[in-house]
């Protein structure tokens, strides 16, 4: 089961419908074959799994706040400065020359472009999708020609979502709706599940639920189970209807910076694992500390150890407060020292970003390769 | 995608500003030895020659012994504490201007990589540099009396191991208090002390305060023998401590041992696992130094023996075993051939009595002294390597099932220099601490080292030295005596 790879090959988009302007989106993105990773067969097929799968794990007869409680206490500690020390070696390895232009290219195909404002409206959500699908625009006489892949997907509010779907028709760029009364968390559970219907039914592939961290720093993490579990279940449920080519995938937001230890972070991914989690996130980036080395350490463990638990892969994202090339390719470093090159790719971890892009951007057309256009504009000679 | 690996970020070899040739540092110059006798220093990760050094004959000795006494009288020990302050600041200043240099020659002469070289050691240096020079003036409050004066003329025989921070804890302590030393590097890494004797001579240190003489390992107890010195250090193996010793008997001067030897990590089944495996390797593998007593043991609660074992291997799989000039790498050669053949040799020997042995994969350099990374399972207290591993890095693992069977394990082993527990049970770690018999005790973590802390002399059943905390009262005496 081979990860999905930007591959440098003579062929185009495979299985992709053809819209307008998917001729030119075509050329930009010649020679990137995304292969398509295989079924993760080990993915619970849907809520009643996930319940049983949890309840075997457990090995209690009952379900509630105790047990969990045993069962979360039982993970090993984390011991904060070495921690800390960990995610600071790791990314302090070199990724220079040939390594930093793969890595930079990766890290294009992982970034969820993201724009959360109160104030966004339908033409800068639109401008945000153009940006995702053709990150380096054909035109732009600062690009170098360097071909570039697509962004993984974009993260809007779910009242953006159906200008998503039109802006994105026809591209591989996924959307992903942040749901379940982002960012607080607080509000009664069916409003959170209206939330994610609401999403799911004009379109979203992705939904970022955040989690109750009232519930979970209070003891009450049956809620916190039960809450995840119901999302999911509405996520199955869109899956189910219409046309819709493969699952909603689910991210659980911990909000790191709220939970008040590393070990309770640990904690947090191991619960939102157990409840059907496709995707563990860091933070809603709405408040400060967002995403660290040391959380995304915790959680590529906890990935880690879940997969040697239960052989299902879960996909890890840091969301907040990434804003350098410099930065992301030390996350992606860390990402390979904990989880292996398996890992490196969009299926399974992606950055939460906006201004990330442009500094990658900016980044590439320094090292790139290619001639290095000047800077007044030179006519396409083709 | 794959990063195809990553690109080495390799200090350049200029950086060390080599040169073919190296005097020795007696009297404020440079000059070659009285019998006109040089070595070659080779480098650990080629065994190529790196340099010749000028070593010192008996004469030598005598010249910079003298020397140093005249300095103590006459210029270096006249001088008020703030005016030492003043000289051991601007040595932490020039250290600093020069700790890339001294890094990267540090790297090529020892095989320590640059990652703990650059990252390490060197702000150690220039930590403990500063950190000295702030007692220089205070030396009423050291607890030696309301006027205290330098013991004298000091003989210093550094660790060879991370010869540069070794090297400056020796030294800074011993200037702040008055004293001039001469130092004795070891043959095997003397450029580092004589790029620091450079830097000695810059700041305007005295003629006589610091004399560098890269010296034979013979040499030391004719130097311990010596009316003129008042004050030994001394790092070494038991063997040479004990020889120390004898030869010191009877004379005047004080002797301070350090025994080097192998640390002992206990491990508990509620360790936070992923930072335990880290530190442990780390302290190992990685980074030796600059305790004299690195980690080569590992007592680990029964309960949990399997899985730290599993995790273990792996961590210690993904090692990366490249040039010591090379920022990513972790593990370089071994400092001279006759520490690969001991190592060989242990791993042998750990075979043969019963041991079950781990080694990671993987193709080695052809030349130089490298070695691949061994654990050894099923180890008991009585094996070699379990007594023996000392300065090698090779971890052994044992098991224990109760905390009491723990303390007595450590404390049973002949040398107990360093001690690192791992446990995220706040009254456990204080309960072993407060039984362990260990110089310096870690609590979940490795060689974290501060400047005020005072390398202690390690504790050692075999040989009847009083232990003590080297500190600067360790160079000071109450005036009248």
């Amino acid at each position: 089961m081979s990860g999905s790879l930007p591959i440098r090959r003579k062929s185009s988009l495979v299985g992709v419908a053809d819209p307008t302007d998917h001729g030119r989106e075509r050329s930009w993105c010649r020679g990137y074959t995304h292969v398509v990773v295989a079924t993760n067969d080990l993915r619970p097929a849907d809520s009643s799994t996930v319940l049983e799968r949890a309840r075997g794990l457990l090995g209690s007869s009952v379900f509630d706040d105790s047990a969990l409680r045993r069962w979360l206490r039982a993970l090993p500690s984390v011991d904060e400065v070495g921690a800390d020390a960990q995610a600071r070696a790791a990314t302090a390895l070199s990724v220079r020359g040939r390594s930093e232009e793969l890595a930079l290219e990766l890290a294009i195909s992982m970034v969820d472009l993201t724009t959360l404002e109160g104030c966004d409206t339908p033409s800068a959500v639109r401008s945000l999708c153009a940006k995702a699908r053709f990150p380096g625009h054909p035109d732009d006489p600062d690009s170098n020609e360097v071909p570039c892949p697509p962004v993984a997907a974009v993260c809007v509010y779910h009242d953006m979502v159906p200008t998503a779907v039109r802006a994105l028709a026809g591209s591989q760029v996924k959307i992903a709706s942040v749901s379940a009364a982002f960012p607080s968390g607080r509000a009664a559970l069916h409003v959170k599940l209206a939330d994610v219907e609401c999403a799911v039914n004009a379109g979203a592939d992705e939904i970022d639920m955040v989690i109750d961290r009232g519930a979970l720093l209070s003891g009450r993490y049956a809620q916190v189970f039960e809450e995840i579990l119901a999302v999911r279940a509405v996520c199955d449920r869109g899956a189910a209807d219409g046309e819709r080519k493969g699952a909603v995938h689910l991210k659980v937001i911990l909000e790191t910076g709220e939970l008040g230890s590393y070990d309770d972070i640990r904690r947090a991914a191991w619960l939102s694992m157990l409840a059907g989690a496709d995707f563990v996130k860091t933070s809603t980036g709405k408040i400060s500390p967002a995403a660290t080395p040391s959380s995304t350490l915790l959680l590529c463990q906890a990935v880690r150890d879940w997969h040697a638990l239960t052989g299902q892969v879960i996909g890890v994202k840091p969301a907040g407060g990434i804003r350098t090339a410099k930065q992301a390719i030390g996350y992606l470093v860390l990402v390979r020292e904990i989880l292996g090159d398996a890992w490196l790719t969009p299926d399974r971890f992606r950055f939460g970003a906006s201004g990330l892009l442009d500094d990658i951007l900016l980044r590439r057309k320094r090292i790139g390769p290619g001639p290095h256009i000047p800077e007044r504009h030179v006519p396409s000679t083709t | 995608m794959t990063f195809l690996g990553y690109e080495p970020d390799v200090e350049s070899r200029t950086a060390a500003m080599l040169r073919e040739e190296y005097g020795i540092f007696i009297d404020g110059r440079f000059v070659s030895g009285s019998q006109d006798r040089s070595v070659t220093v080779l480098e650990p990760s080629t065994s190529d020659p790196l340099a010749r050094v000028s070593v010192a004959s008996a004469e030598d000795v005598e010249r910079a012994i003298s020397s140093a006494d005249q300095a103590r009288r006459t210029s270096w020990g006249r001088l008020a504490g703030k005016e030492r302050t003043k000289y051991l600041l601007r040595l932490s200043d020039l250290l600093q201007n020069r700790s890339r240099e001294l890094s990267a020659l540090q790297a090529m002469e020892s095989g320590r990589p640059i990652k703990m070289s650059r990252g390490t050691d060197l702000p150690l240096a220039v930590a403990s540099l500063f950190h000295h020079a702030g007692w220089a003036d205070k030396l009423e409050w050291a607890g030696a009396g309301t006027d205290p004066r330098p013991v004298g003329v000091v003989a210093q025989f550094p660790s060879h191991e991370h010869p540069v921070p070794s090297l400056v804890r020796a030294v800074a302590p011993a200037l702040a208090a008055g004293n001039s030393v001469v130092l004795f590097p070891g043959e095997t890494v003397p450029l580092s002390a004589l790029v620091f004797a450079e830097i000695c001579h810059e700041s305007g240190l005295p003629p006589g305060t610091v004399n560098v003489l890269p010296a034979p390992p013979e040499l030391a107890t004719e130097v311990a023998q010596h009316p003129g010195v008042d004050k030994i250090t001394f790092t070494g193996d038991l063997r040479r401590c004990r020889m120390m010793a004898e030869s010191v008997a009877g004379r005047r001067a004080v002797l301070d041992l350090e025994v080097t030897g192998g640390g002992t990590a206990v491990l508990f089944d509620d360790a936070p696992v992923d930072q335990a495996i880290e530190g442990i390797v780390r302290g190992v593998f990685l980074d030796r130094g600059p305790t004299t007593c690195p980690l080569s043991r590992l007592l680990v609660q029964e309960t949990a023996s399997r899985e730290t074992i599993e995790r273990l291997r792996e961590r210690i799989g993904r090692l990366r075993i490249d040039d010591p000039l090379d920022m990513n790498t972790d593990v370089g050669p071994l400092r001279t051939r006759s520490l690969l053949d001991k190592y060989t040799e242990l791993v042998r020997s750990g075979e043969a009595e019963g041991a079950v042995r781990w080694t990671a994969s993987g193709a080695l350099p052809g030349r130089g002294y490298w070695y691949s990374p061994t654990l050894f399972t099923e180890v008991a207290p009585v094996h070699r390597i379990a007594r023996q591993a000392g300065s090698l890095p090779i971890l052994s693992i044992s098991t224990f099932r109760t905390p009491q069977e723990a303390v007595d394990e450590v404390n049973r082993s002949s040398h107990r220099g360093t001690a690192v527990i791992w446990t995220s049970k706040g009254s456990k770690a204080l309960w072993m601490s407060n039984r362990i018999q260990a110089d310096t005790i870690w609590v979940n973590s490795t060689n974290i080292i501060d400047p005020a802390m005072c390398p202690g002399t390690s504790v050692s059943t075999d040989l009847d030295v009083p232990a003590s905390l080297r500190s600067i009262l360790d160079y000071l005496r109450e005036t009248g005596r």
